[in-house]
C-alpha cells in the first residue's frame, strides 16, 4: 500500500523535472593545487588544450603532467593570483597569461617560454592598487581584448600592437575620469543598447563614449547598489524584451540576482531586482555559456570557497557548481556538484568554460581553495536505452 | 590438541634461524642450502638469497618451487616473492626484463602447476602497463588457469590487467563472462564500460546483473537509464530483482561520491523511492537524499513523512533530515515540522536543536511540555549530539525524568557546553553560567570543585544559591572580588538579603584592597558603572567658577566662603556674577570634570579655581574619612568648617588624600575648592569608615 502511495507522490515530483536535460559530467581533480584562478588554452602549441592554474600548467589531454610556471607566495588564505587570462602579449605565437591579485596590487603578465618546461618570466604591467580580479573585454572591437583590473580608479590597459600587427609586450594605460565606479564587482556590456560596451560596477555603470579611450567621455550613472558584487557583473536580456538586464552574484554574501531594466514612458531607466537564488553564498564569478547546446545561454556559476576565509555569511555551507537555464525570465538551477570541501567543488574566483576535449560539449575548469577540478561534459544522459 | 598459536610457536622453535648470517655465501652455496634436506639451511637460504641480484637468483630457485619438500618449496616461494618485490622498485628496463623472465617461466608447461601458481602470484605484484599482455591473455582463456589468472589480474589492479580482462569478454561464453565481470567489478578503473553496457542486454540474468555491478562501480550515470529500465521491467518475484535495485542504488551512491552529476544522483534516489519495492533499498535512497541533498529534497522527504505509515520509513526520513545540515533547509523543515503530529515531531528534535534557531526553540519547548518522558529522552539524545547553548535552559525540565545513566550523559554534555565558552558571544555568556549551575547539580561529588571554578567565571543570579553556601565556607575575604561584584549586580530586590550579604563582603574587600587594583580586575564588566556608586563616590555636585587664582597665595583668598549657599542665585564676587552649574554628575569612576567651566566662560583654563558643593544625609552621627583625588590641589569644608587644604600640581589619583571628618545626623554640607595650574582639572570624592569600607549616603537635593 505504501509503495503505491509513494509511487503516486513521486511520479508527480519526477514529472516536474525534465530529466532528459540532465547533462553527464565527470569530475577529475587536476594536480594538487588550491589556486583560485584557472583557464584552458594550448600552452605548448601542440594542438591539444591544456589547463593553466596558479603555479602550474597541466599538459593535456590527460592533465597528469604538471609543469611549474612560477612560485606564488601564499598570503594568508590566498595566493596573489586572481586571474589567469590567456593572451599572446608579446606576439611570439604562444599564449601568455594576465594575472593580478589583491595583495601584490600589481597587474602582471607571465611570459610563456614557448611551451618549454621552464619557469615563466613575470612582467609587471602596472601597479594599480588591490586587484579584486580583472575583466577582459574588447572595448574597441578591434579583436584584441582590453584588460580592466577591478580597482579604483578605473584603468583600461590596451595591448600595444606594432606596425606589422603583432603585440609588442606592452600595454597603454588609460585612467577613466570619473568620481563614481570602483567598489567590489565589475563587468561589461551594452547597457543602453547604443552599440558601445559600457562598464558596470557595484554602484552603477559607466556609459562608454564612441571612443572608449576618450577617458573624459565616460559618463557615470549611479543607478543601483549591488553591494559586494560578483566579478563579473553580466548583461543579458533575461526576459527578451530587447533591453539588457543585469546578472549579479553576491561575492561575499548570500544570493544571486538579476535586475530587470525598465524604461518608463518619460524615458527614465529603473532596475527591478529579482532573486535567482537566495540560499547559496559567495557567487564570486558568474559566466554565460551555452553549456547544454540548446542554442540559449545558461548562467554558469558556483561558490568561491572561503572567499573571505570563513568570515562571509554562508562560508561554511556546502560548495557547488551550477548552471541555470533561463526561460521567460525564470531561472532553473541545475546542480553539477554539491557538498562540502573535500567532497565537492566550487568555482573559485576565476573559472573557465570551454570544450577541452573537442567532444562538442563545453567543459568546466573549476579552481578554488578546495582544489582545481575539471568537469568533463558528456552531454545529456538519455532516458532511452543507449 | 595443539592450539594454532602453539603450533606456530613450535614450528618457529624447530626452524631456528641462526643469529649471525654469513653474507659472503655465494648464490650457488645458498641454492645448495635451499635444496638440502635441512630446514635450518633452508632458512639461511631464505634469509640471504633475497639480497642477491634477483635476475641471477630467479632461474636458480625455479626448480625448488616445485619441490615435494614443503620446506624447500615454501622457502623458494618466499624468496621469489621477496626478489619480485625488490624488482618492483627497480629501473623500468631491468624490471621489464625480470617480468619477461617471469612470464617465460609461467608459460613453461614443463614446470609443475604449483611452481606456475607461485610465479603467477609474483606476476600479480609486478605486472605494469608496459608488460606484454599475450601470455596472461592466453592463460586467461584456458579453463584450468582462468580463475587463477583472473584473481592475479584483479590483485594486480593495473589498467593493463583490466584491459586483459576486458579483452577476454568477447572470447568467452556468457556463462564464463560472469566471473570476468565480477573481476572487473573489483577493479578501480574499467576501460571497456561501453562493451559491458552492451551485456546489459544479455539474455542471461546473471550476466546482466554482473554487468550492472561493474557499471555501478564506475559511477557512470550514462548507463543509469538503461539500468533503471531493467529494474523496472523485472518482476519483484524474480530472484535477482533485489540485486538489480541494489546495483542501481550503488550506482547512485558511487555517482554521488564521484561528483559532477548531483542532479542525476538525486533523480536516481527518487526513482528508487518511487519504483523499488524493497524496503531496505528505499530506506537507503531516503537516507541518500539527506546525505547528498540540498533544500530541494525537502518536498520528497515531506511526501514520505506525511504519507508513510511505516515507522522504518519515517525514521529514515528523520535521519535524512538530520544529515541535511544546510541553512537553506531550516525554514522549509520548520514548516514541515508544523504539519506533523507531536509524536512525529519529536523525531525532529535532533534537527531542531542542531539548527540553533529561535523558531525551532519554540517548537522544542512545546514538545517538551506535551510529549512526556519520550520527548524528554529524545531531547537529551539530541542535545547530547549537538549541545546547543540555546537549549541550556530546558535542562531543568528534563532533569527529573532522567535515569542515572542519562544523567551521566547530560553531565558529559554540559562539560562540552562549558568548554565552548570561548566561541560564545559575550551576550550569551550567562547561558554558560547557567549550564555550569546545572552541571553542579548533576555532577559527581568529585567533580564539584572543578565545576565551582567554572561557575565563578560566568555568574548569573541563580549562582548565588550555589556559590554562597559552597564558597561561603571559605573566608569571604578570599572570594574573588569580580565574582562577588557580578553576583551583587545580578541580584534584584527580590533577593535583598543575599544582595546585602554580598555587599558586606564587597565592602570588606574594598576596605583592604586598592581601589585602582579592583577597578583593573573588573574593567571589562558591563556593570562597571554600578561599581562606582558601590564604592561610595559622591556623584552629584553643583559647580561654581572659574575664579582667578594665584599660585603664589593658593589658599589666602576665600572667595567669600564659607557662607550659606544658595545655588539658585548668582554668586557675586568682585563685581562679577557667577552662576552655579547644577546637578553635575560624576563620570566613570567618580570623576568630576571641571574643564567645561572654562569653555563656558571662554577663559584660559590656567591659574583658576572652582568650587564643588553638595549635601548628603547621614542617618546618624558618623566618623568618616573623606577620600579625595584631585587635579590639582584642593581645599575642603564640611558644614562650613574648613577641614584641610593641599596646594599641589598633580594629576588625579583616586583616594590620594584621606582625611577624617565628622558627619552629624541629618544634612551635611560638603564644599570643595579645586585649584588649577594648567592641563587637566578634575576631582573625585568618596567616603569610607575608619576601616576603609565605603560609606554610601543619600545626596540631598538642593
Amino acid at each position: 500500500m505504501f509503495f503505491v502511495a509513494l509511487s503516486l507522490i513521486f511520479s508527480g515530483i519526477l514529472n516536474a523535472v525534465d530529466a532528459e536535460n540532465y547533462l553527464s559530467f565527470q569530475r577529475e581533480r587536476i594536480g594538487q593545487g588550491i589556486y583560485e584562478a584557472a583557464s584552458i588554452f594550448d600552452v605548448n602549441n601542440d594542438g591539444i588544450q591544456d589547463i593553466y592554474s596558479g603555479e602550474f600548467w597541466y599538459e593535456g589531454p590527460d592533465f597528469k603532467k604538471a609543469h611549474r610556471v612560477c612560485v606564488l607566495q601564499p598570503m594568508d588564505d590566498y595566493y596573489d593570483d586572481f586571474s589567469n587570462y590567456p593572451m599572446d602579449v608579446n606576439g611570439d605565437g604562444y599564449m601568455d597569461v594576465i594575472t593580478g591579485g589583491w595583495w601584490g596590487k600589481t597587474l602582471r603578465w607571465r611570459e610563456n617560454p614557448r611551451g618549454k618546461d621552464e619557469l615563466w618570466i613575470t612582467h609587471d604591467i602596472a601597479e594599480v592598487g588591490n586587484i579584486e580580479r580583472a575583466i577582459f573585454c574588447d572595448l574597441d572591437k578591434d579583436g584584441i581584448v582590453e584588460v580592466i583590473p577591478v580597482t579604483k580608479p578605473v584603468y583600461i590597459f590596451k595591448l600595444k600592437i606594432s606596425d606589422n600587427g603583432k603585440p609588442v609586450g606592452e600595454f597603454i594605460k588609460y585612467e577613466i575620469k570619473t568620481d563614481g565606479a570602483g567598489g567590489h564587482g565589475a563587468g561589461y556590456g551594452d547597457v543602453d543598447s547604443d552599440g558601445n560596451i559600457d562598464l558596470l560596477f557595484s554602484g552603477g555603470w559607466l556609459k562608454s563614449p564612441a571612443n572608449p579611450f576618450d577617458v573624459g567621455g565616460w559618463q557615470w550613472f549611479p543607478e543601483w547598489n549591488l553591494g559586494s558584487a560578483s566579478v563579473p557583473i553580466l548583461t543579458h536580456d533575461v526576459n527578451k524584451d530587447g533591453k539588457n538586464d543585469i546578472l549579479v552574484g553576491s561575492a561575499h554574501d548570500y544570493g544571486l540576482f538579476w535586475y530587470e531594466q525598465k524604461i518608463s514612458v518619460d524615458g527614465k531607466r529603473t532596475w527591478e531586482k529579482h532573486i535567482i537564488d537566495e540560499y547559496r553564498s559567495q557567487y564570486h564569478d558568474i559566466q554565460l555559456h551555452d553549456i547544454d547546446n540548446d542554442g540559449e545561454l545558461e548562467l554558469v556559476t558556483g561558490k568561491r570557497y572561503r572567499a573571505h576565509a570563513f568570515h562571509d555569511p554562508g562560508s561554511k555551507d556546502p560548495l557547488g557548481v551550477y548552471y541555470f537555464k533561463i526561460k521567460n525570465g525564470e531561472f532553473h538551477r541545475y546542480t553539477i556538484d554539491y557538498g562540502h570541501a573535500g567532497k565537492a567543488s566550487g568555482v573559485g574566483i576565476y573559472f573557465w568554460v570551454e570544450d577541452i576535449d573537442k567532444n562538442g560539449w563545453k567543459d568546466i575548469v573549476a579552481p578554488g581553495k578546495e582544489g582545481v577540478f575539471l568537469f568533463r561534459n558528456f552531454g545529456p544522459i538519455q532516458l532511452t536505452k543507449k | 590438541m595443539l592450539t594454532p598459536l602453539l603450533t606456530v610457536f613450535l614450528i618457529i622453535s624447530v626452524i631456528q634461524v641462526p643469529a649471525d648470517f654469513d653474507r659472503t655465501l655465494s648464490i650457488e652455496q645458498l641454492v645448495g642450502k635451499l635444496n638440502s634436506d635441512n630446514p635450518q639451511e633452508h632458512a639461511i637460504a631464505r634469509q640471504l638469497l633475497p639480497f642477491k641480484p634477483p635476475m641471477e637468483v630467479l632461474p636458480k630457485i625455479i626448480p625448488a618451487l616445485g619441490s615435494d619438500n614443503p620446506s624447500i618449496s615454501g622457502a623458494a616461494k618466499n624468496i621469489l616473492f621477496d626478489i619480485t618485490n625488490r624488482m618492483t622498485k627497480s629501473e623500468q628496463s631491468e624490471k621489464a626484463q625480470y617480468i619477461k623472465l617471469l612470464l617465460g617461466y609461467f608459460a613453461d608447461t614443463s614446470l609443475n602447476d604449483l611452481s606456475r601458481e607461485y610465479i603467477l602470484k609474483a606476476l600479480s605484484f609486478i605486472v605494469d602497463e608496459e608488460t606484454p599482455p599475450d601470455i596472461l591473455q592466453k592463460s586467461l582463456l584456458q579453463p584450468l588457469w582462468r580463475e587463477k589468472v583472473r584473481t592475479a589480474l584483479v590483485e594486480n589492479g593495473t589498467m593493463l590487467s583490466a584491459k586483459i580482462l576486458c579483452n577476454s569478454l568477447s572470447l568467452l561464453s556468457d556463462e564464463e563472462k560472469v566471473a570476468i565481470l565480477l573481476g572487473l567489478y573489483q577493479m578501480e578503473k574499467v576501460p571497456c564500460i561501453e562493451e559491458i553496457a552492451v551485456l546489459l542486454d544479455s539474455p542471461m540474468m546473471s550476466v546482466k546483473v554482473a554487468s550492472a555491478r561493474v557499471i555501478a562501480n564506475t559511477g557512470s550515470v550514462l548507463y543509469a537509464p538503461k539500468l533503471l529500465d531493467m529494474c523496472k521491467s523485472t518482476s519483484e518475484t524474480e530472484p535477482l530483482y533485489q540485486e538489480l535495485w541494489d546495483t542501481y542504488i550503488r550506482l547512485a551512491e558511487k555517482a554521488a561520491l564521484n561528483g559532477g552529476n548531483w542532479d542525476y544522483t538525486i533523480f536516481m534516489y527518487r526513482n528508487v523511492i518511487e519504483n523499488c519495492k524493497i524496503s531496505e533499498i528505499v530506506e537507503s535512497a531516503i537516507i541518500g537524499l539527506g546525505r547528498y541533498g540540498d533544500e530541494t529534497v525537502i518536498p520528497d522527504l515531506e511526501a514520505i513523512l506525511l504519507n508513510s505509515e511505516k515507522e522504518r520509513f519515517y525514521m529514515s526520513v528523520f535521519y535524512a533530515i538530520k544529515m541535511l545540515n544546510i541553512p537553506a533547509a531550516t525554514q522549509p523543515m520548520l514548516k514541515l515540522c508544523s504539519k506533523l503530529p507531536k509524536e512525529k515531531q519529536i523525531y525532529l528534535l535532533p534537527f531542531l536543536i542542531q539548527r540553533n534557531n529561535e523558531e525551532g526553540k519554540t517548537i522544542v519547548q512545546s514538545l517538551l511540555k506535551e510529549t512526556g518522558t519520550n520527548g524528554k529522552k529524545m531531547f537529551l539524545n539530541a542535545f547530547y549530539e549537538t549541545p546547543s547553548l540555546l537549549y541550556v535552559d530546558y535542562i531543568p525540565t528534563i532533569i527529573e525524568t532522567l535515569e542515572e545513566s542519562e544523567k551521566q550523559k547530560l553531565v558529559e554534555c554540559l562539560w562540552r557546553v562549558i568548554a565552548s565558552y570561548h566561541e560564545v558571544e559575550e551576550s550569551d555568556k550567562h547561558l554558560i553560567g547557567r549550564a555550569s549551575l546545572y552541571l553542579f547539580k548533576l555532577c559527581p561529588e568529585e567533580e564539584r570543585e572543578m565545576v565551582l571554578e567554572e561557575i565563578k567565571k560566568f555568574p548569573v543570579p541563580e549562582t548565588v544559591d550555589v556559590i554562597l553556601p559552597e564558597l561561603g565556607k571559605e573566608d569571604p575575604k578570599n572570594l574573588p572580588f569580580p565574582l562577588l561584584f557580578e553576583l551583587y549586580n545580578t541580584l534584584t530586590d527580590d533577593n535583598k538579603e543575599k544582595r546585602n550579604q554580598i555587599y558586606e563582603i564587597l565592602r570588606e574587600q574594598l576596605a583592604t584592597t586598592s581601589l585602582e587594583k579592583v577597578i583593573g580586575n573588573i574593567s571589562n564588566s558591563k556593570n562597571l558603572p554600578q561599581f562606582y556608586s558601590l564604592v561610595g563616590f559622591v556623584d552629584k555636585w553643583n559647580l561654581l567658577g572659574p575664579f582667578p587664582w594665584n599660585t603664589q597665595t593658593p589658599f589666602d583668598e576665600n572667595y567669600g566662603f564659607p557662607q550659606p549657599i544658595s545655588i539658585d542665585s548668582p554668586y557675586k564676587y568682585k563685581e562679577k556674577d557667577y552662576v552655579w552649574k547644577k546637578d553635575v554628575s560624576a563620570e566613570g569612576w567618580g570623576y568630576v570634570g571641571l574643564m567645561g567651566l572654562c569653555s563656558q566662560s571662554s577663559i584660559e583654563c590656567e591659574n583658576v579655581c572652582a568650587f564643588a558643593y553638595t549635601k548628603i544625609e547621614a542617618p546618624e552621627d558618623t566618623s568618616a574619612f573623606a577620600c579625595i583625588g584631585s587635579d590639582d590641589g584642593f581645599r575642603l569644608w564640611i558644614n562650613q568648617e574648613e577641614i584641610t587644604n593641599k596646594y599641589v600640581d598633580r594629576g588625579m589619583k583616586v583616594d590620594e588624600d584621606k582625611v577624617e571628618i565628622h558627619l552629624k545626623k541629618g544634612e551635611n554640607e560638603i564644599l570643595l575648592q579645586i585649584t588649577q595650574i594648567k592641563g587637566g582639572w578634575n576631582f573625585c570624592f568618596r567616603l569610607t569608615d575608619a576601616s576603609g569600607k565605603p560609606l554610601i549616603f543619600n545626596i540631598k537635593p538642593l
